[in-house]
């Protein structure tokens, strides 16, 4: 109770900043104006395993976990006149009972700290995004940390440079930001050139650069990055076929010292009528693993991904259908398929628009892995998502 | 958003036949016809037997092919954007920043959770090469003396309904009320204007309603705020790269 306490009071005083901060500089002009919404997320989750203790794997580390987190997130926008935007975001994170790591701030400024670090309770903040965007006409120039969303397709993104995705993670949909200087210009016919760069602390910096084109009914993209130590070339496309979406991506990544590597995905959706929503995806990785192994598991539940390594299997399928059952309840099957490593992931979930603001969804994640020669459920994970938005 | 332009430039386009009932199509066209664009405000309740839903909106339109709108409420979807260009559409999310092309199946869905679906507002669908018209009659429908004028599908027609009948009053030529059948003839849906309101001069309707007549209790009402028309829009907000700046 205690614990609570202390997480209401820093939250309420941190909120109370920003409004304060806000009306301060709301009253001095009348072309200046703020925004800010966000949610509070309460998320109690269950994990459970079924590996054996090897001697890479820690016994401890395989103890069923049960957790909960509450997490909110603000997102904040100041307009100053036409031409400025200001962007702010911020995602506060406590977390109790079996803790699961948090991963460090990769940006090129650290923006994240703990609040509270005990061994069964943390407290996070991290700034996810700050921004500053100047834009006339057809320039948008925008510096800081931001997400640049180059993803066409619909699950696996290879031309996602930036912020490559991992599907499983439900919990942060909004992803952190990267930290660019961003170039966009505009031409006709929904025609757009757009540049990044950003530095990193690994030593080697980003250059990349985006043309989006409109042509028979399709969006396409080419994009080319020099990116850490590869020199990306690929593209992407977003149309259909007779009625039904069609959209990939494709990345090449020419390296020096390591192979080449090529990543291609591609899916078709459907809607029906009677509120079904069929979606499959294929994604080919020529880094992808053949052949069973635990490390595996690893790979897919790990948050860090390169859109050089989307999945840890060669070829990969996905499978997902939805379906509103009422109005405010909808229940979705995802399906995917690790091919030669033997993986594969199920994951039923159901939501419920409660009201206006309130959101509950049930949420199950189950892993079913080759080991030993056998298909064996080596985890699962069940979680509920109670959010409030304001 | 733009349902209601879009509904009245479907069903208002002339027939090459020269009739009363043509006449009256016409001139309830004129009311909003030579708009070179549109902006508006409007409130969208999804009602249903246990649940309702209240959206509020804002919409631009240019013409009949662009049209962009952007949710203000609820809040959860706060900036969520929908992008019409001729026929293509796009949706734009933001809280993954990312906008998505939507594909023509989506069509077929209901517009967020509405009783239309995307396909009304996007397809334009032809009246006047796809329909046949007359006068049936007259009926005064919610204070306001109305003609009555049904609507055939000419053979071959491509289109959904077997029958339209609508009520068009006499004074400002309002669509008061419009009845949808199926090609067995079995009505389907209903639109009803509830209420008027002067919007630039124009008498038009403020409030209409529309009622799948096959799921009792469901309906989705829209209600417009403000509605302006020829005004200047920049066309840049009707790009899919300026929808996340939409507000």
């Amino acid at each position: 109770m205690e614990k609570l306490l202390v997480i209401k009071k820093s939250r309420v005083i941190f909120i109370l900043f920003c409004f304060i901060n806000f009306n301060k500089v709301y009253s001095q002009n009348d072309n200046i104006s703020f925004s800010i919404n966000g949610y509070v997320k309460y998320l109690p989750s269950h994990l459970d395993y079924n590996i054996e203790p090897s001697t890479w794997i820690s016994p401890t580390l395989l103890q069923p976990q049960t957790s909960h987190l509450i997490h909110n997130r603000l997102n904040m926008r100041g307009y100053f006149g036409d031409n400025f935007t200001l962007g702010f975001e911020l995602r506060n994170r406590a977390m109790f009972g079996d803790l699961q790591t948090i991963q460090r701030d990769q940006g090129w400024v650290d923006m994240s700290f703990y609040v509270f670090e005990k061994p069964k309770f943390i407290f996070h903040t991290m700034i996810d995004r700050l921004w500053l965007k100047y834009q006339k006409n057809k320039l948008e120039i925008s510096i800081g940390r931001q997400r640049v969303n180059w993803g066409i397709n619909t699950i696996w993104n290879s031309n996602d440079l930036f912020n490559a995705y991992n599907f499983i993670d439900f919990d942060y949909v909004e992803r952190p930001g990267s930290d660019v200087v961003r170039l966009i210009y505009t031409g006709d016919n929904l025609s757009s050139v757009e540049l990044v760069f950003m530095p990193t602390n690994r030593g080697q910096n980003i250059l990349a650069g985006i043309y989006k084109f409109n042509k028979l009914g399709y969006d396409f993209q080419i994009i080319g990055a020099d990116y850490f130590d590869d020199v990306v070339v690929g593209g992407g496309w977003a149309g259909n076929i007779l009625k039904a979406g069609f959209k990939g991506e494709i990345s090449y990544f020419i390296n020096n010292y390591v192979d080449n590597a090529l990543s291609l995905s591609t899916s078709i959706d459907y809607s029906f009528r009677n509120g079904y929503y069929l979606l499959g995806s294929y994604l080919y990785n020529s880094q992808g693993r053949n052949s069973p192994g635990l490390l595996n598991l690893i790979n897919i539940t790990d948050n860090v991904l390169s859109p050089k390594n989307l999945m840890p299997s060669k070829n990969s399928y996905l499978f997902q259908i939805s379906k509103p059952i009422s109005p405010p309840v909808n229940t979705s099957l995802t399906i995917m398929y690790g091919a030669g490593i033997n993986l594969l992931y199920l994951s039923p979930s159901i939501s419920y628009d409660v009201t206006s603001r309130i959101d509950l969804s049930l949420i199950a994640q189950i892993f079913f892995l080759e080991n030993n020669q056998k298909l064996e459920n080596l985890m699962r994970g069940v979680y509920i998502q109670m959010k409030y938005s304001f | 958003m733009y349902l209601l332009i879009v509904l009245y430039l479907n069903f208002f386009v002339p027939n090459i036949q020269e009739n009363n009932a043509t006449k009256i199509l016409q001139k309830s066209e004129q009311q909003i016809q030579g708009i070179k664009s549109s902006y508006t405000e409007m409130i969208i309740s999804v009602v249903r037997p246990k649940w309702t839903k209240e959206m509020t909106m804002k919409g631009w339109s240019i013409g009949d092919d662009y049209f962009s709108s952007v949710v203000l409420t609820p809040v959860k979807e706060k900036g969520t954007v929908f992008l019409k260009r001729e026929n293509e559409v796009w949706n734009y999310v933001p809280s993954i920043e990312r906008t998505i092309k939507l594909p023509p199946s989506m069509m077929m869905q209901n517009w967020m959770g509405t009783d239309f679906t995307n396909d009304d507002l996007v397809q334009r669908s032809s009246i006047a090469d796809d329909y046949s018209n007359s006068i049936i009659g007259e009926e005064v429908v919610n204070g306001f003396d109305c003609w009555i004028i049904e609507l055939l599908p000419n053979e071959d027609a491509p289109v959904v309904w077997g029958k339209l009948v609508m009520w068009i009053d006499k004074k400002n030529y309002m669509q008061m009320k419009t009845q949808f059948f199926d090609e067995f003839g079995d009505l389907i849906n209903v639109m009803n204007s509830v209420e008027i309101a002067d919007f630039g001069g124009k008498k038009l309707p403020s409030k209409i309603e529309f009622i799948p007549l096959e799921k009792e209790g469901n309906k989705t009402v829209i209600e417009r705020l403000v509605w302006e028309f020829d005004i200047d829009i920049n066309p840049r907000f009707f790009t899919p790269g300026y929808m996340k700046n939409l507000r």
